[in-house]
């Protein structure tokens, strides 16, 4: 019986802005086992990063707020959590890693004092010091150099292996590959359960990207990691992932592992979202987008939000919502194409 | 109409002085484009594909003489560019536009889209007023605007609208070259495909040259007659799409296609994978591609630089293991 | 071109250039502070105005004195009480209030006309036309900008019309400063490559393209300035250089006050109040100019 690390339920989030109330996620349901690496995939504001992010409740507040739903994570809603309860969680259980690795590096201070960090921030718990006074305290130098042998062993872990030289670097003095290589060290420090990469491989080059992608992979097999992988590229989820989760205009529309995913799509989006990527197959002309642009999300569409695009609609679509339903193996999609309980 | 290449760049260089010590004094040149030659025959497109830091936008830039090329020629119809004084290029510039890769950055927020698409009208034809609005309505329905789009500004649209906005603005000239910068690499993928559509749609149209500039080989593959691949500001392989695709030839080419991630979960490729990253200071000798070749290295390789070299039907490529050196 | 006439369409209900006006005026209002300071200041122009039908003692700004009332604390004829001639404070400041705005508008304006200038051609054209503009406006920063200030006034000859001159030709260093870091980054912008791209010329990029987009940062430093020049301005007439009786500039009203001081506190604290009220209210607003007037924020 796998085991559930992540299940999102219901999960609203709106923005204020000054045309209104953005609602920006309208119900999103996500369910991640243990050891699973789910690529969420989605267009820009399809509130992929925004769903990402309320996992460790980093959603900026104000504008935006969490109206309504759950986010258990290890069994816990991580909403009813408090501040400090929250810190922990974050440095224990999660890692994060970002689309740019070089605005997440302080320019400032070397890859030692930034892994170290990490590494100290981990483990504050651990000892019975009010975390903010421990780095004064006459043990910390001790602290310090087993946290700095701990940093050299995660840049080893990452693929950096003359970590004890390159440690003591700034980051300019790395490539951007690099960069997320440290990122992911970082990520790392905790031992987390659940790594959220947040378009990791989007600033690198391919040949770069190809790197990552492997380590990833890599880590994921020695580490067991679940990673919760956010893209817009299907061809990296097509490459990493174990299961996918299309998202559209703020809720997830269609969610199936990755192989009946790419070879039998259910919902129209996700099939005009794979039409859309030129592959080798593809001749010129051939190439098919989708009609109309995201909606915008202070008036969104009624019914389906993705109606006005859809070449199947039909007049059921513009009234409610469709429901969850079944259409395979793990495979489930909202569409009206599709009857309940088949 | 004669069958001579549209765009003839010829032996194009590039350097940037590096300054340092004291009064910040050049101290040395860095070479970002070194002796690059193509052709871009009339009404086809070329694609110019590398990693960051290729110098890709940099010839770009230099063939349309945004930037300054150190040498070289380039020879637009017959027309030597590089002998132009600022009055005559300006003029010329009805002749080239360049399409951007941020598609909002490459809008002036301050001017409406009926002013951005018209500024082109005014300088060149000093055309104003309600005849200037015929054909901004006119250009905005080519690019499949509406009307009422005239008036507002650049920050109402998405990026896939912006970059339509950009394309209208290029078109308004009657250009005969585009050169297109990276310009979806900043749209999402069902966009992409709108834009693609549209460039391909508008070439027929109006006959125009593209030299197209990517990263993402999957676009290039679909868009490109001709394909060209830089390796640090030097050429190391050009010939038709099908070749480079079906039988690439430099090992930095046979490990970029590889890499492409296709959507497709069964197509378990082997990935050529390179070590370490393109490198910045490339190696004074030899080929700038050997530290990260995955190939068997031949002793020359660290040695003699390979020159690009004819290998049949139009397929050039910078490598020792095709020039017949022996190890 | 153009055979099939394609119809236009009427403007949406409201223009953008309206839409974007509302937002901004949205983003201003719920900046708290900066509405204080826009209706302090709409209050003092409205003074300024009507200073001549409200002011109780209308005629004691023009020299007339009073000398059965010297130095009378406030009170209900003379709410802010009498100088030392006799005239009354309260109507002095209400018909001072014109001349303290009319300063910092020629102040702000003429230095803006420089420093605008002058920063434009040296980021956008680089080289030696950069080298020559900002070590000229180095020299005039090296110099203390008061010290200066007082110096040309004094070679001009004093008077409220050179204070003015005086004070400009030392503040536009800044404006220079600004804009010129403003063009330096604007102009490698896309959008002004583009323009360069089309075939606009030099001019025409510079005035159409770069500055527009860097009005806002100085129009934030025009009203954020503005209290300091009236400051400054004060400072010169209190030294003496400024302007001369009988007129109500507040600077000199503080420097007649100072002999009198504390015994006869409202002498001097009363313009002294009124010169710090304007500054502040001119401060608030800069503060939320700044918010209103990025495009970038505009969603």
């Amino acid at each position: 019986m796998p085991e559930t690390l992540l299940d999102i339920q219901a999960l609203h989030v709106e923005f204020k802005t000054f045309d209104g109330v953005s609602k920006v996620l309208a119900g999103v349901d996500l369910r991640m086992e243990r050891g699973d690496v789910l690529g969420l995939v989605g267009e820009t504001g399809c509130g992929k990063s925004l769903t990402a992010l309320a996992v460790p409740r980093l959603i900026p507040t104000p504008p935006g707020k969490i109206t309504s739903g759950r986010v258990l994570f290890n069994g816990e809603d991580v909403l009813q959590k408090s501040p400090n309860e929250m810190q922990r969680l974050r440095a224990k259980h999660l890692g994060m890693i970002f689309q740019d690795p070089t605005t997440n590096l302080n320019p400032l201070f070397t890859i030692r004092e930034q892994l170290v960090d990490a590494v100290l921030y981990q483990r504050m718990d651990a000892q019975h010091v009010p975390g903010r006074w421990k780095g004064f305290l006459p043990s910390a130098r001790q602290t310090r150099l087993n946290a700095a042998r701990r940093a050299v062993e995660l840049l080893g872990l990452v693929g950096i292996s003359d970590g004890d030289k390159r440690i003591s670097d700034y980051p300019h003095q790395f490539s951007g590959g690099m960069r997320q290589r440290v990122l992911i060290a970082m990520a790392l420090a905790g031992e987390p359960d659940l790594l959220i990469a947040d378009e990791p491989t989007t600033a690198l080059d391919v040949t770069i990207q190809a790197q990552i992608l492997n380590l990833i992979n890599d880590l994921v097999k020695r580490l067991g990691l679940s990673v919760l992988l956010i893209t817009h590229n299907l061809g990296v989820v097509a490459h990493t992932c174990t299961r996918v989760a299309v998202m559209y205009a703020g809720r997830v529309i269609e969610q199936a592992p990755v192989r009946e995913l790419f070879k039998n799509p259910k919902h129209p989006y996700t099939r005009g979202l794979l039409q859309a990527v030129p592959t080798r197959h593809t001749q010129r002309g051939d190439l098919q987008g989708i009609a109309g642009s995201i909606p915008n999300l202070n008036t969104p569409p009624g019914g389906c939000r993705f109606h006005p695009r859809c070449p199947q609609v039909m007049d059921r679509c513009q009234v409610a919502v469709p429901s969850n339903v079944v259409v395979g193996q793990d495979h489930r999609t909202e569409c009206y194409l599709y009857p309940e309980g088949a | 109409m004669t069958d001579t290449p549209l765009l003839q760049v010829r032996d194009l260089q590039k350097a940037f002085p590096v300054r340092g010590g004291l009064f910040n004094r050049p101290i040395a040149t860095a070479n970002v484009i070194d002796g690059v030659s193509f052709d871009v025959p009339r009404g086809q497109t070329l694609g110019l594909v590398g990693e960051s830091g290729s110098g890709k936008t940099t010839i770009g830039k230099c063939v349309i003489r945004l930037i300054e090329p150190t040498s070289g020629q380039i020879l637009f119809d017959g027309l030597d560019l590089m002998k132009l004084s600022g009055r005559e290029l300006r003029e010329r510039r009805t002749d080239m536009q360049m399409i951007y890769q941020a598609p909002g950055a490459s809008l002036n927020s301050r001017m409406t889209v009926g002013q951005i698409v018209g500024e082109a009208l005014w300088l060149h034809e000093r055309l104003n007023g309600w005849a200037a609005r015929d054909r901004v309505m006119k250009l905005l329905e080519v690019v499949g605007l509406k009307p009422e789009h005239y008036h507002r500004f650049p920050h109402e649209f998405s990026g896939g609208q912006q970059q339509r906005i950009g394309i209208a603005r290029a078109l308004a000239v009657r250009p005969q070259l585009l050169v297109l910068d990276e310009p979806t690499s900043a749209l999402d993928v069902s966009v992409q495909a709108q834009v693609l559509n549209l460039l391909s749609d508008l070439q027929r149209e109006f006959k125009l040259t593209f030299l197209f500039i990517s990263h993402d080989l999957g676009v290039v593959r679909y868009l490109c007659d001709q394909v060209a691949l830089l390796y640090l500001g030097k050429l190391v392989e050009i010939a038709d799409v099908n070749r480079i695709f079906d039988e690439p030839k430099h090992p930095y080419t046979q490990a970029l296609i590889s890499a492409i991630p296709e959507p497709d979960p069964d197509e378990k490729r082997a990935i050529i994978t390179l070590s370490g990253d393109l490198s910045r200071r490339r190696p004074t000798r030899g080929c700038p591609f050997a530290p990260r070749c995955q190939a068997a290295k031949l002793e020359i390789c660290d040695t003699v630089e390979p020159p690009l070299i004819e290998t049949g039907d139009g397929h050039r490529v910078a490598c020792h293991l095709h020039t017949g050196a022996q190890a | 071109m153009a055979e099939t006439p394609v119809l236009v369409q009427p403007d949406r209900d409201g223009s953008p250039r309206l839409e974007n006006f509302r937002r901004a005026v949205y983003r201003f209002r719920t900046n708290t502070l900066s509405m204080i300071g826009l209706i302090m200041l709409i209050f003092i122009v409205v003074i300024a105005v009507t200073a001549p039908y409200i002011a109780p003692h209308p005629e004691d700004a023009l020299g007339k004195t009073r000398v059965t009332a010297r130095l009378v604390a406030p009170n209900a004829e003379f709410p802010f009480g009498t100088d030392n001639v006799g005239r009354d404070i309260f109507s002095r400041l209400l018909l001072g209030t014109g001349l303290a705005l009319q300063v910092g508008i020629v102040i702000i304006v003429l230095a803006t006309t420089i420093g605008v200038t002058i920063g434009a051609l040296s980021g956008y054209f680089g080289g030696w036309v950069d080298e020559i503009l900002m070590r000229l406006t180095d020299i005039f920063l090296t110099v203390p900008a008061l010290i200066l200030a007082i110096a040309v006034t004094a070679a001009l000859g004093k008077g409220i019309i050179n204070v003015m001159i005086g004070i400009a030709l030392v503040w536009w260093p800044g404006f220079a400063r600004l804009t010129r870091s403003l063009v330096l980054s604007l102009k490698e912008e896309p959008f002004v490559e583009a323009a360069r791209g089309l075939g606009a010329s030099h001019l025409r990029v510079l005035f159409r393209h770069v500055l527009p987009n860097a009005l806002s940062p100085i129009i934030v430093k025009m009203s954020t300035d503005f209290g300091f020049a009236v400051l400054t301005a004060a400072a010169l007439s209190f030294i003496g250089l400024g302007a001369q009786p009988p007129t109500p500039e507040w600077g000199s009203m503080i420097n007649e006050g100072r002999d009198y001081f504390p015994q006869q506190w409202w002498v001097a604290t009363f313009p002294g109040m009124a010169i710090f009220l304007l500054v502040f209210s001119w401060n608030l607003l800069g503060d939320g100019l700044r918010d209103v007037l990025d495009p970038r924020s505009r969603r």
